[in-house]
Formats: C-alpha cells, sequence, structure tokens
C-alpha cells in the first residue's frame, strides 16, 4: 500500500544536494514531490484547510532549516512524516483545532449507511472525536499505506502501542458508524 | 463495499491548496520576521519592569512596616514610663499617709 510509489516528481539524492545548497528551484521541486503528503496528514488530522497549510508551510521551512542532516529520499520521507505527525499533536495541544461537538458527531454518524457516497467524508469527520495518537495511527496506515512498525518508527512509540492505537481507534469509528467487525 | 475500502477512500491523500510551494518558496526569500523577536523583547521588558516594581513596592512596604513598629515601641516605652511614674508618685503618697 505504498503512496510514495506513485509520485510523480521522484526525488533523487542529487536533488536533495542541490537543496541543501541553497538551491531554491530544488527546493521547490523537493516541496511539490511531498506537499499532498504533508498537508493531507495536517489535514485529516485538523479537518482545517488553513491551519492544515499552516502547518505544512511551517514543517518546509523547518526542512529548509535542516536539509543537511538529510541523507536520502527515503530519509526524507520519514523526517517529513515525523515533523508534520509532531507538529500536529503540538497543534492540539495548544487547542487551537476545531473541535466536533458530540451532537455533531452524533448527527454525523446517524446519516451513515454502507450506500452512503459520503461515507468516507463522515468518517474523517468522525475521525476527529478520536485522541490524537489514534488518530494519527490511522492516517499513517490508511493515507501513507504504512505497516504498524513503521507507524511506531515514525510515532516514535511502541510496536503494541501502534496496534492498540489502531484497534481502539477503529473499534470505535465502526461503532459510531453502526458497522459490524 | 467493506469499511477497509471506505477507510482508503476517506483517507485519500488531499492535493495541497494551489500555489502552495511557491507560498513556502516566498517565505524562504522574505526578510526575517522582526515581528516575533520584538514581541519577546517587548514581553521581557514587561516582565522585567513588572518584577522590579514588585520588588520595590515590597521594599517599601517593609520600611513602612519596620517604621511603624518602630513608632508603636516607642510609643509603649513611653507609656510605660508614665505608668511607672505614676506608680512611683502613688506609691509615695500611701507611704505618706
Amino acid at each position: 500500500m505504498s503512496a510514495a510509489a506513485s509520485l510523480p516528481f521522484p526525488t533523487n539524492d542529487a536533488n536533495l544536494a542541490r537543496a541543501a545548497e541553497g538551491d531554491h528551484d530544488a527546493f521547490g521541486m523537493l516541496i511539490r514531490e511531498h506537499q499532498d503528503m504533508v498537508f493531507s496528514i495536517a489535514w485529516h488530522f485538523l479537518h482545517d484547510r488553513d491551519r492544515a497549510e499552516e502547518i505544512a508551510q511551517e514543517v518546509f521551512l523547518q526542512l529548509y532549516r535542516t536539509l543537511g542532516e538529510i541523507e536520502s529520499n527515503a530519509h526524507l520521507t520519514f523526517w517529513l512524516r515525523r515533523v508534520t505527525a509532531n507538529r500536529c499533536i503540538d497543534e492540539s495541544r495548544r487547542g487551537r483545532w476545531r473541535i466536533v461537538t458530540l451532537d455533531e458527531a452524533n448527527d454525523v454518524a446517524r446519516d451513515a449507511n454502507d450506500s452512503d457516497p459520503l461515507l468516507a467524508r463522515k468518517l474523517g469527520q468522525l475521525l476527529q472525536r478520536l485522541p490524537a495518537q489514534q488518530r494519527l495511527a490511522i492516517t499513517m496506515r490508511y493515507q501513507e499505506g504504512l505497516e504498524p512498525s513503521e507507524i511506531g518508527a515514525v510515532l516514535d512509540i511502541p510496536l503494541n502501542t501502534v496496534k492498540s492505537h489502531l484497534r481502539r481507534g477503529l473499534g470505535a469509528l465502526r461503532e459510531w458508524l453502526g458497522v459490524k467487525s | 463495499m467493506n469499511f477497509e475500502d471506505d477507510l482508503a477512500r476517506a483517507f485519500e491523500r488531499k492535493s495541497a491548496p494551489d500555489g502552495f510551494a511557491d507560498r513556502v518558496l516566498s517565505r524562504l526569500e522574505a526578510p526575517p520576521r522582526q515581528t516575533s523577536s520584538l514581541l519577546r523583547r517587548i514581553a521581557a521588558a514587561i516582565v522585567l519592569t513588572a518584577a522590579l516594581g514588585g520588588l520595590t513596592a515590597h521594599q517599601i512596604i517593609e520600611h513602612r512596616r519596620n517604621e511603624e513598629g518602630e513608632r508603636a515601641r516607642r510609643q509603649l516605652m513611653t507609656a510605660l514610663h508614665i505608668a511607672s511614674a505614676k506608680m512611683r508618685v502613688a506609691q509615695r503618697a500611701v507611704a505618706h499617709d
């Protein structure tokens, strides 16, 4: 389930080196290659387009200052996922993200059924009710297609904790949507 | 449609907003933001002023308390002297009788 395989701008390490030397065109290519991934992680976490863009911009600005430490394209992808996740958690600790009320989430869940074409959107909205770590674990699993061990590496948490987050998070989503296991 | 497929659809990558990369690059080229540094300095100055002001006020209050205490002590001593003198006068009067 690797989403990275179909990227339209395959970065090579030479491009990475040019960007690290201050070549803005090369850095622009790096941004364009990874912007959807970074923006989407933040968007799924916050469900707020403006804040997701704000976080994504900050991630790339931080990347620019850290480029000298990035060793390869694989390292770059790992770094971007981790830093984006950390920034999302920081954002949630500041309490600036939009809170979906219980009533609002219940309204969404009440309308949901298997034939609803908007189910995906509703799932995204219900995700906002989950704790931050569960939300990130599910986003990394289904947006990025990562295995639990990879999620553990990105979020810097043990494998069993990742499995627990996924089990609990998905269980809650199933329950709210009335989906049988 | 099963739940896993729904999840995969729900978590598809979204496209970053148009012009995203250009906006990041323009922030790289922009001069360093002074606002946050200036705000930090102003905040530090306010905190320092408040701390110094608080310390000074505390010292003034403490000084006044000490003065009041000293004044009260002197008044008490005077009152004791007066009481003592009156007591002696009374004792002498009793002795004469």
